[in-house]
């Protein structure tokens, strides 16, 4: 187990410096630069601003500095301002939208595995339907018009709940619906297809010829087996929530850090760019991780081995 | 001896988008307590659904009962609603099925399997079922019943994956062990362990057998009492002696001639029934093997013969055994 950890780790940092090179050259490949927005700027104050934040020095010299800050978790500073850098935009934004996340999950995966399983019992009768229209819905309709429904009716016209802005837990309700809405029938649709294969094996009909009860049958035997797929699935659906989302971040007003990663595309903030990414492809990784290591306790047959036997 | 088990008259039908197959068509037989009985045909004559019509295993959205009853110990069993039948499956009739490979949870461990009825139906604790899944491993003779009860199927080889759902089946002691063809999927050196096996613990814990299988020779081994079903019906019945060696039905005659023997002169082709057996959708109105059959008569066309008595338990569905066929066969050998 701990040479499978380590062998992941070595991997890991693999995968992130693969990630910060494709990411650093592409990224200077797109052309304009951080500075072009500000108007007209004498030529001495830009090759300043260049000179200052070392954007005159060739590319592999820049790609060398950004590495060596990065080992000391330096993110740099933004472009777009002097006094904020990366890591402050990280350590203020991500609370926020790991919160949020972290609310659209468990609603995901509430009403994802309880429709998908529902519909899986119920195949081809009236509750199975009903389940995958939600599901279907929820596929197709973006979240943003979800969102603006939800402020008119539930926010406007009942004012049940604040429209915007990040304060107490009532702020939270809406965007996490909003959010979790894709999710949810993502998971929805892979638990019930999963559920029906399981429920079609051999070991339910031993299950039942036991005189086990149906209850009984659906949660110690099928559930169990039918996970797997949607526990694949969950490290990126997770790292998706959990990093922010632009869209709902933007109609709700939410300080998280979403936002930060499209402005910081417009913009050519090159380090916030970066710092976004490599932030990004960590998580991600670190939650396939944790995936990959959750298998071994769900399904037996599963051998976490280092080494590569 | 008294009947454990009977079924009577049985009829089962499913829905499909096709229209409805009738798969069982007037089942009849009964088992006696501590008897084996063995039902034999080929593929689709309806074996398998009669055996999980008794344990009420029939997919409830396309399988129905159309009429007949299974009486078990006097009661029917198809009056019983789905939780009485939750009491009766595991507890007082048992059943291990074809394929061991996937008839086991894989990510539960094997002892859990065993102890999960014993702790519903007999309301054990959880050490004291451990002890007796560690017992039953024990009995179908597991080595290292302590430790392989703590292990997942996919650890178990295919022939200990069926001794396991043997276990599995047997924790209870129920009164009867339906075996689903149990030694289909596995080869033939291990399927003769598990045969030896499940006749061992038939002695030792006076259970009822009803062995379904399409193999001859495993029949001929286990049980007391053969039937023989085609095309949903049962078309010959009686002990292992009346069918393999005085068998009174072209079907079970055929049965016997297709099988390869050791000392027959292996430049002989085999020799098979020709033909396909009829469609369960519009099951014919004579006699389902008429198509097939080398014997065939006029009569046999448009009328289905019944099941006679040709002597004592031996029981046949042809017209060639009725008396007025058997006069004209003596008039025309003279």
């Amino acid at each position: 187990m701990l040479k499978y950890i380590g062998k992941r780790l070595v991997l890991a940092i693999l995968t992130l410096w693969v990630v910060i090179t494709v990411t650093f050259f592409l990224m200077h490949a797109i052309p304009g630069n951080p500075f072009a927005k500000e108007g007209t700027m004498p030529q001495g104050v830009y090759e300043n601003l260049q000179r200052y934040y070392n954007l005159d020095k060739p590319l592999h010299v820049q790609y060398v500095m950004y590495l060596k800050a990065l080992m000391r978790l330096d993110f740099g500073p933004s472009l777009k301002s002097s006094v904020i850098t990366v890591n402050d935009y990280i350590k203020n934004g991500f609370p926020v939208s790991l919160h949020l996340g972290l609310q659209a999950l468990a609603i995901a995966l509430t009403f994802g595995l309880i429709l998908g399983v529902i519909a899986a019992l119920n195949h081809n009768k009236w509750p199975d339907y009903v389940s995958m229209i939600v599901a279907i819905v929820g596929i197709s309709v973006p979240s943003f018009i979800l969102a603006t429904v939800l402020i008119n009716f539930v926010a406007v016209e009942w004012k049940l709940l604040p429209v915007a802005t990040w304060k107490t837990w009532k702020h939270t309700v809406l965007p996490s619906i909003s959010l979790a809405m894709m999710p949810t029938a993502y998971i929805a649709r892979l638990m019930r297809s999963s559920m029906l294969e399981v429920l079609g094996q051999d070991y339910i009909k031993t299950a039942k010829a036991k005189g086990l009860s149906q209850s009984v049958i659906v949660i110690k035997h099928a559930i169990r087996n039918a996970i797997l797929p949607v526990v694949t699935v969950m490290g990126i659906v997770t790292a998706n929530l959990v990093t922010g989302s632009f869209v709902i971040e933007r109609i709700f007003g939410i300080p998280g850090m979403g936002e930060m990663f499209v402005k910081g595309i417009f913009n050519r903030d090159y380090p916030v760019i970066l710092g976004s990414a490599v932030f990004y492809s960590g998580i991600l990784i670190f939650l396939i991780f944790i995936v990959d290591i959750s298998y071994s306790f769900i399904d037996p047959r599963i051998k976490l081995t280092g080494g590569g036997k | 001896m008294e009947n454990i088990l009977e079924v009577k008259d049985l009829h089962v039908s499913f829905q499909t988008y096709g229209g409805e197959v009738k798969a069982v068509r007037g089942v009849n037989f009964d088992l006696k307590k501590g008897e084996a009985i063995g039902i034999v045909g080929e593929s689709g004559c309806g074996k398998s659904v009669t055996a999980q019509s008794i344990m009420q295993l029939l997919p409830t959205s396309v399988a129905r009962y159309k009429s007949g009853s299974i009486l078990f110990e006097g009661q029917n069993l198809l009056a019983k609603t789905e939780r009485q039948m939750q009491d009766i499956r595991g507890n007082e009739i048992g059943m291990i099925f074809q394929d061991p490979m996937t008839s086991l949870n894989p990510t539960m461990k094997i002892g859990d399997q065993i102890m999960e009825g014993l702790m519903k139906h007999q309301k054990l604790s959880r050490s004291d079922a451990h002890k007796r899944a560690v017992r039953m491993m024990e009995l179908v003779a597991v080595n290292q019943p302590e430790k392989r009860v703590n292990q997942y199927p996919h650890e178990f080889s295919g022939g200990m994956r069926q001794r396991a759902m043997i276990a599995v089946a047997l924790a209870c002691h129920p009164k009867i062990l339906i075996a689903d063809e149990p030694t289909t999927a596995l080869d033939v050196t291990v399927q003769a362990q598990i045969l030896e096996l499940m006749k061992d613990l038939q002695n030792k814990l006076d259970t009822s057998i009803i062995l379904i299988t399409h193999d001859l020779g495993v029949v001929a081994e286990m049980v007391n009492r053969v039937i023989v079903m085609y095309a949903g019906q049962v078309v010959e019945t009686g002990t292992v002696d009346d069918i393999f060696y005085h068998s009174k039905h072209p079907y079970t005659k055929g049965l016997l001639k297709s099988i390869p023997r050791l000392d027959m002169d292996r430049s002989r082709p085999l020799d098979p029934i020709f033909g396909t057996p009829p469609d369960l959708f519009t099951p014919p109105e004579g006699c389902p093997f008429f198509a097939r059959c080398n014997s065939a008569m006029q009569i046999c066309k448009n009328h289905n013969p019944l099941l006679e008595t040709v002597n004592g338990q031996h029981q046949a569905a042809c017209w060639m055994n009725h008396p007025m066929s058997q006069a004209a066969a003596a008039k025309e050998s003279k």
